[in-house]
């Protein structure tokens, strides 16, 4: 009998399902070996059937979503956290700093072009006050983040989900894929901001660039700084940030910032903690991240605007 | 006694929701409505980020149309900037995003309203989808995953990633694909032109058969789209408002589009609807039909062809369902720019321009694949974003949904066969190819319930149960 796979999307954008499509010939391939019995963007099953293995996107922002986690974990054998979101809150996880009426005044009231009497409608399923990543609601058997992981991850993560002989996930950070060389030259200025350096073939970080990719987990094979973009760390933190309770990725940069350009360390840590929300914006609801003991976000994030 | 029934949830489009349909004293339908149950707030959320990011991070709205929102945003940033990218950096964005609405259109018509069309509304639910039509018709599901696979696989060799691209940068693109790619992008694009015109003309076939249905969802409605004197783009030109009988009422910039668009929350869902502010008519339509309507031309030779046959079929189309053979002209127009690009017209010049973040107002509004999408950015003096506003395509139309929702609830309530009710109603949203996702900004499950409604009371739940 064929394998039976369900899935279903929490708080999330629908990219790791476009991801699984994006497996283009293989898709077809997979169709042939495994049973989709459940696909809430493709299909008009709406119930939880069983399942082999259960695939789950997106985060948990309301009490809906708490209640399909719950379904899917009942009616899956073994439960896939499929992609940033599910597995670390991902930038829907941003919301984890707000009170919910925080983040609905905004939505209704302050924007431009609001009409003045704006309220959200009752009876909708309630925003719960926090936004959390789906190991903490349900247990998970399966980790695969990524924004969305690339496709060769997504085919080796349901190959070892449905028990298949695969190729092991790497445990390697963006690096390990970029084809740019790593140099110890002088920098004058941390280049505050910026995505782009001037040196194609140069490692970002060697021209004063902040760039993840020496902090992120490879769930992509660096196709942002090998196509000229410095990295943003969508799939979460590396290995070692996760097994190290003291380490986190605004020292460790900074550490290697410092090593090859002379730029002073306390100047790229207190630049990591004024932009927090541009560099934790994939994994701040997660307590890998924020529950690090020198790890302040609800404080690094309270600027002018917040 | 006025009474409602819920479609829950509704599948095959990319969000979470449900329909409601309020029924009259003697049982008629009154209104059919869309609930949208999801909310992300990311105009709270990104509050803080550094303005360069946001074609990064903005990209996360939606996975469907990323490209969308990261081009959305580079153009919010080039105009508050003040700078205009080479020539070569906007080939190579409208290289990424011809690939990107061939994508999205062909997953829309193909992959979740296809099996409305191919294996019929009144069908099965199991038998209404994309793995059950690979069975009942592999040939034509193989030529249409190509076909969505040419367009993915564009944005992935020109942006980066396949979902979530990266390479447009304030000030340009950061780098471009080599001349091997190139090539292959344009004989992709080649091969796109014979497979839009090969699944094209089954879709044509099968719509030619649902002409009660297309009569019954004509949207008394306004053409909202972008439009350069005529001429279709995707990126420049002015907002134009054309009423239902063909006739150019404004036009708008980009920076001016809060004195023209109010956005106002909606009864039972997340999802807010837009209007034309000071408007006897404040209702419109935007996405491929609008842009279609407004425009006279797409520029290249077999789309205007196209074009020039749709509009012989009647001025301006309003129909939901002609949301569909609009598509079609539009990726028939991706593909052509796919050759031409690739296959020439991008040179070896710059791919940037300098870029500098700084403070001040950031406005860009774009034809997303669903329609108008506008990015309007605050920042502060260390040039992080202060204040967000989107608004997304799908909530343009939200009023033209619930509009065709209503219309095709009222045909199919008398038959009284609850799936085809359920489908039908599902499939007038479809025509639409809601983006929940991205309207929301927003949490994104589909919840479809269809709930018959009374004054209060609810009267009857249809809800799709188990399919074994």
């Amino acid at each position: 009998m064929k394998a039976r796979i369900s899935t279903e999307w929490l708080s999330g954008c629908s990219g790791c399902h476009v991801a699984v499509v994006d497996l283009h010939e293989k898709l077809l391939a997979l169709v042939d070996e495994v049973e989709f019995v459940r696909v809430p963007v493709l299909m008009d099953e709406t119930s939880y059937p069983e399942a082999d293995v259960g695939v789950v996107e997106g985060a948990i922002r309301s009490d809906h979503d708490r209640e399909a986690a719950q379904r899917m974990r009942d009616s899956c054998k073994t439960l896939v956290a499929f992609g940033t979101c599910a597995v670390y809150g991902g930038p829907s996880g941003i919301g984890w700093l707000y009170e919910p009426s925080t983040i609905l005044r905004t939505a209704y009231q302050e924007g431009r072009s609001n009409a003045g009497d704006n309220a959200p409608a009752a009876g909708l399923p309630q925003l719960e006050d926090s936004v959390t990543p789906l190991d903490q609601v349900v247990e998970v058997d399966v980790y695969l983040p990524g924004c969305p992981p690339h496709p060769f991850f997504v085919a080796a993560g349901l190959r070892a989900a449905l028990g298949v002989a695969a190729p092991p996930l790497t445990a390697q950070s963006v690096c390990s894929d970029c084809n740019r060389v790593m140099r110890k030259q002088s920098v004058a200025t941390l280049q505050r901001g910026a995505l782009t350096a001037p040196e194609a073939h140069t490692c970002f970080l060697s021209q004063g660039v902040v760039c993840l990719g020496s902090v992120a987990l490879n769930r992509c094979h660096a196709p942002c700084p090998n196509s000229g973009v410095a990295c943003t760390g969508c799939a979460g933190p590396a290995l070692e940030l996760i097994r190290e309770p003291h380490l986190d990725l605004r020292t460790l940069v900074a550490k290697r910032l410092n090593l090859l350009t002379g730029l002073p360390r306390e100047e790229v840590v207190a630049y990591f903690q004024e932009s927090a929300k541009t560099f934790y914006a994939y994994a701040m609801a997660s307590p890998v991240v924020y529950g690090k003991p020198t790890v302040e976000m609800r404080a690094w994030t309270k600027g002018p605007q917040a | 006694m006025a009474s409602t029934r819920i479609v829950s949830p509704v599948t095959r489009i990319e969000g979470h929701a449900r329909i409601l349909l309020d029924l009259d004293d003697a049982g008629e339908v009154a209104r059919g409505h869309l609930e949208v149950w999801e909310l992300r707030g990311f105009e709270k959320l990104l509050q803080g980020t550094e303005l360069f990011k946001m074609p990064q991070v903005t990209a996360r709205l939606c996975g469907v149309c990323p490209a969308a929102h990261h081009l959305a945003a580079v153009h919010a940033i080039e105009a508050g900037l003040g700078i205009d990218p080479p020539a070569d950096a906007k080939l190579l964005r409208e290289l990424l995003y011809a690939g990107h609405v061939l994508h999205s259109h062909a997953l829309s018509t193909f992959v979740l309203a296809g099996p409305d069309l191919v294996v019929g509304i009144g069908a099965p639910p199991q038998d209404r989808n994309v793995f059950a039509m690979l069975k009942i018709n592999p040939e034509l599901v193989k030529k249409v995953l190509r076909l969505r696979s040419i367009g993915q696989r564009t944005v992935e060799l020109v942006g980066g990633r396949g979902v979530h691209p990266v390479t447009a940068v304030p000030g340009g693109v950061a780098s471009r694909p080599d001349k091997e790619r190139l090539e292959l992008i344009a004989g992709w694009g080649n091969e796109a032109v014979s497979l839009i015109e090969e699944i094209g003309a089954v879709v044509r076939e099968r719509l030619a058969q649902l002409e009660e249905l297309r009569l019954l969802t004509q949207l008394p409605y306004h053409s909202l789209a972008l439009s350069r004197g005529g001429q279709f783009d995707f990126f420049g030109g002015e907002c134009v408002v054309m009423n239902p009988v063909g006739v150019v009422e404004r036009g708008f910039a980009a920076a001016s589009y809060a004195d023209h668009l109010v956005e106002h929350a909606m009864p039972g869902s997340y999802m807010k609807s837009v209007r034309l502010r000071s408007c006897e008519e404040p209702h419109f339509l935007v996405g491929p039909l609008a842009r279609l309507n407004v425009n006279t031309s797409l520029g290249t030779p077999k789309a205007d062809a196209a074009l020039r046959a749709f509009r012989n079929g009647g001025h301006p189309h309003l129909s939901a369902l002609e949301f569909i053979p609009a598509r079609l002209i539009e990726m028939l127009h991706c593909a052509e720019r796919m050759q031409a690009i690739a296959g020439g017209e991008l040179g070896d010049g710059p791919l940037k321009v300098e870029a500098v973040p700084g403070e001040g107002r950031f406005v860009g509004l774009i034809e997303a694949p669903r329609g108008i999408l506008i990015h309007d950015y605050e920042t502060d003096a260390a040039g992080r974003v202060a204040a967000v506003n989107f608004i997304v395509a799908t909530q343009n139309n939200y009023d033209a949904i619930d509009y065709a929702i209503t219309a095709l609830a009222r045909h199919y309530a008398p038959i009284n066969d609850d799936n085809l009710l359920m489908n039908g109603v599902e499939f007038a949203l479809r025509c639409f190819d809601p983006c929940l996702a991205c309207a929301t900004h927003a949490t994104g499950r589909m919840p479809m319930q269809v709930v018959l409604r009374r004054g209060r009371e609810t009267v009857r739940t249809i809800e799709r149960g188990g399919l074994g």
